[in-house]
């Protein structure tokens, strides 16, 4: 589990990764005021189904390049991905799904960092 | 006098630049815009797990009518509270028992009859199939189960072929259909109750991780047209994050029995019960009662500590748990310490002293 120093730090890069693979509406959240377990969520959107794999196989990779992994899910949906590096998640979902789950809505009160 | 290309190319970069900035907006930018979902809304639903029909002898095709599994749950606020209802209860209403209400006249007679054992009003229904309840557990990663003994059983007419060894299990979805299906202990079908409502807790833990609902609302989606149920999934899936915040405590109706198979209502016992689970507002100071932890011992002695500062003294004892919750028949101290821990408050059948706060490894995950 990364320090919240080192959380930050990892906001930041892991928007810039998503940046570099044009994803679009790159949100970060800051969750620890408004949620008693979450901490942060980086949310972007991607413009069709294989940009989101995309997203997710270059993050992946950048990450694990500087010794990140994951921690293990389920199953992805072709819409929504969740990248769980502990006190930060990743959501990377398509546009459609980003409209309809609505996380920044129900984390409305939560800052943007 | 020709212009020189630098200028050409100048003009023209401008030109694009002003082409750019005088487009719409992308709507998609807009929609970052931060919005407010309303409130969970207050309802009462009655959700039932269908039986598998069998055409003849080993052949199963299909989802049955009859519903062995029926819980009556209210969503109010930041909390699920449900009453399981015991299979074999009588329903005047369904002239019979009440796992065969929904056999006789669907979903509307089986929540008439649902109403008229709890005194309770249901809205809304769901009737799940096991297939879909076992996709449903897979897509969070299974269940954690700890068996104090063996659990064997076959039914090779149901192709029903349980085999579980004592100790810590992982369970898929499939087998934990079989772990919530098995009843014949003891106690039989409060056991079988008691089974589901900890997997329950458990699946409802494990699905307020957002790591889990990409793959859960996949497994939504594949499985919702199969259900009968009036609550359309797009209703539900927008609410999914607000299971992060939700409580959930589950207590099983108090009957009695009667003539030949059938349980009856306690209606003395029912109207207390049920008043005190659905109406009790948690207590200010912490209950009279007898409070033991179990579990790891690393969180036995974090949660003397903690209640110490309550004033609360405990006893401890070290025991494998899977399943974290506070297992009570007190509502009011049960919403106590429940909410003292976050925890789910599970109300067994088989009798518990006092309040008993189970502390597993799943806390530590």
């Amino acid at each position: 589990m990364v320090k919240t120093k080192e959380a930050l730090d990892l906001v930041g890069r892991i928007k810039d990764i998503l940046w570099e693979k044009k994803a679009e509406g790159v949100v970060a959240l800051d969750l620890r005021r408004v949620s008693e377990s979450l901490d942060y969520f980086v949310l972007a959107t991607a413009t069709s189904t294989p940009h989101l794999q995309a997203l997710e196989r270059h993050l992946e990779e950048k990450l694990k390049e500087e010794g990140l992994r994951p921690r293990p899910t389920e199953g992805q949906s072709p819409r929504w991905v969740v990248l769980d590096y502990g006190e930060v998640v990743v959501h990377l979902m398509t546009r459609e799904a980003r409209d309809y789950y609505d996380l920044e809505g129900f984390w409305a009160d939560a800052e943007r960092i | 006098m020709r212009p020189r290309l630098s200028f050409l190319l100048l003009s023209l970069a401008l030109f694009a630049l002003g082409v750019v900035l005088s487009l719409p907006r992308d709507p998609g930018e807009e929609n970052l815009r931060p919005r407010r979902l309303g409130p969970l809304p207050e309802l009462g639903v009655v959700v039932a797990a269908r039986d598998i029909e069998y055409c003849g002898y080993h052949t199963p095709c299909g989802p049955g009518s009859r519903t062995d599994t029926i819980f009556y749950l209210r969503l109010l606020g930041g909390e699920v509270k449900g009453v399981a209802i015991p299979r074999d209860l009588y329903s005047p209403v369904a002239g019979g028992k009440i796992n065969a209400a929904y056999a006789r006249g669907g979903a509307e007679l089986l929540k008439r009859a649902v109403e008229e054992a709890t005194g309770l009003l249901a809205e809304r229904h769901l009737i799940l199939t096991l297939e879909s309840v076992a996709r449903v557990i897979d897509a969070v990663g299974g269940v954690e189960v700890v068996l104090e003994r063996p659990m064997r059983y076959t039914d090779r007419a149901a192709r029903l072929f349980i085999d579980f060894p004592a100790g810590p299990l992982h369970l898929t979805g499939e087998e934990a259909v079989k772990y919530m299906r098995f009843r014949h202990d003891a106690l039989g079908d409060y056991a079988r109750l008691d089974r589901i409502k900890e997997v329950m807790g458990q699946v409802l833990r494990k699905a307020q991780n957002p790591a889990t609902w990409p793959a859960l609302t996949l497994a939504l989606k594949e499985v919702w047209r199969e259900l009968d149920t009036d609550l359309a999934l797009e209703e539900v899936l927008p609410h999914l994050p607000a299971l992060r915040g939700l409580r959930l405590s589950l207590v099983t109706l108090p009957t009695r029995e009667g003539p030949g198979t059938f349980l009856y209502v306690d209606e003395a016992a029912k109207s207390a019960f049920l008043a005190a689970f659905f109406g009790a507002a948690t207590p200010a100071t912490p209950p009279q009662v007898e409070v033991r932890l179990k579990g790891l011992p690393e969180l036995l002695s974090w949660a003397q500590a903690f209640l110490a500062v309550e004033g609360i003294q405990a006893g401890a004892e070290v025991a494998e748990v899977a399943k974290s919750g506070v297992y009570t028949k007190d509502p009011e101290a049960g919403a106590y310490f429940a909410d003292l821990f976050h925890l789910p408050l599970l109300a067994p059948h088989g009798p518990v002293p006092g309040v008993v706060v189970e502390l597993g490894r799943d806390l530590l995950q």
